[in-house]
């Protein structure tokens, strides 16, 4: 069937060309990558902005119990774990109010919230042990 | 490395699958004329999520939940009322159907239909794409980054995409042997399955985006059978399986896919007569 032999070259010649854009993007940036966040292009400028380490392990979040002086801060989300937990989460009364996802091992993934003080939920979905911690905002 | 595998196939497969039933159902219905628009919707799919990926990724790096999120839902939610739609205008043409003879059949294709099609294609891609480029990008620099990892992480993130494009082009190439009743039979209820998880993805995601309250698990099959193994993630991908689903998303996969199942299938039964006396 014509149609379909058109149908794969189609297919192998837009996969060639995304693998192609992809590369050449990831091939750029990585030179620049420690100066990303600090080329000016970033919304939030990153030296006023916190940095707050955490990371998941198959048991869960951790540090389960975490504590942060209120104003943005940066989650930088590492996976210490074999990947059967991919997913950092924060809630605040039963609504996410940030998270990442697909953090697998080897990937450092970030978000930033402008926190005010209070309690919130950490949920690191598939966790053994500490799936659920809590987030302490301080004044 | 099996992990980023599983995830890009995930991704990819959702989409694959939506396009690949869409353009086996174009074919099927004689309307070959109209798949040029198809990849249009495709390519420009693509396109959207790369530059996109791309622009974020160089700007703030990472796309916030409180964006991707509700894309994601309000695109899952769009998908569901197209396949829907899709579904019952199937439907339609069986019941039209005399016989097996696919000549017969009326592809009057409107082209509201036909944009709707095409924007189902261009929504399926566009809603997991934008998110894979940038894990893709995240990943080819943490790998240049840090020399440990190698090329590995993403080669096998390209090589579940690559994957998941094989499969939707098996679903077209299946499609097309299937005589028209039974394609239709085959793909309506492949389709009720897919919608039924794109309520349950939709939920999720609105979940995440925080528009709808977290709720507790409402089962864990964690234990039985995790998203992160091999066939979780092609369930994941097919039929939206998820290992701790919330009863939230637990009422909208059976309460969509209980009645729209049981109109599909006792529908099909009426049908059933009819065409035998006819034979």
């Amino acid at each position: 069937m014509p149609d379909l032999k058109r149908l794969m070259a189609r297919l192998a010649t837009l996969g060639a060309l995304i693998a192609a854009a992809v590369l050449v993007v990831a091939c750029s940036a990585s030179g620049a990558a420690p100066s990303l966040a600090a080329n000016g292009a970033s919304l939030v400028p990153v030296a006023s902005v916190r940095q707050v380490h955490v990371s998941i392990s198959d048991a869960g979040c951790s540090p389960q119990d975490l504590q942060v002086p209120a104003g943005p801060a940066t989650f930088v989300v590492t996976n210490q774990g074999s990947g059967s937990v991919l997913e950092y989460e924060i809630n605040q009364a039963d609504h996410v109010i940030g998270e990442v996802e697909n953090v697998v091992p080897g990937l450092d993934r970030t978000f930033t919230l402008n926190l005010k003080p209070g309690t919130y939920q950490l949920s690191c979905p598939g966790g053994t042990t500490s799936a659920s911690g809590t987030l302490t905002v301080t004044e | 490395m099996l992990t980023v595998f599983l995830i890009m196939l995930r991704e990819g497969l959702e989409a694959a699958l939506v396009v690949g039933i869409v353009i086996g159902y174009l074919i099927k219905v004689g309307r070959r004329d109209t798949l040029r628009w198809v990849w249009i919707g495709i390519v420009a799919a693509l396109l959207v999520s790369i530059g996109a990926g791309v622009l974020v990724f160089l700007t703030i790096g990472d796309l916030p939940s409180s964006v991707q999120e509700p894309i994601e839902g309000l695109a899952a939610a769009f998908a569901v009322v197209v396949l829907t739609w899709m579904l019952f205008w199937m439907r339609r043409q069986g019941r039209a159907l005399k016989g097996e003879l696919e000549g017969q059949i009326d592809a009057a294709l409107q082209a509201g239909s036909t944009a709707a099609l095409v924007s189902l294609a261009f929504v399926a891609i566009v809603r997991e794409g934008l998110e894979t480029a940038l894990f893709l990008l995240a990943l080819f620099r943490s790998a240049a980054a840090t020399g440990e990892l190698g090329p590995g992480l993403p080669l096998a993130g390209l090589a579940g995409l690559a994957v998941a494009c094989l499969l939707g082009w098996a679903i077209v190439r299946g499609a097309v042997r299937l005589n028209l009743r039974r394609f239709f039979t085959l793909t309506g209820i492949v389709i009720i399955f897919v919608a039924a998880g794109l309520v349950s993805s939709a939920i999720g995601a609105f979940v995440d985006a925080g528009w709808l309250p977290t709720g507790n698990p409402a089962l864990n099959l964690t234990g039985l059978l995790p998203e992160t193994s091999p066939v979780g993630a092609l369930l994941a991908g097919l039929f939206g399986y998820r290992a701790q689903p919330t009863t939230l998303q637990l009422v909208g996969y059976f309460g969509y896919l209980i009645p729209v199942l049981t109109l599909f299938v006792v529908g099909a039964r009426l049908r059933m007569p009819r065409r035998t006396r006819y034979a």
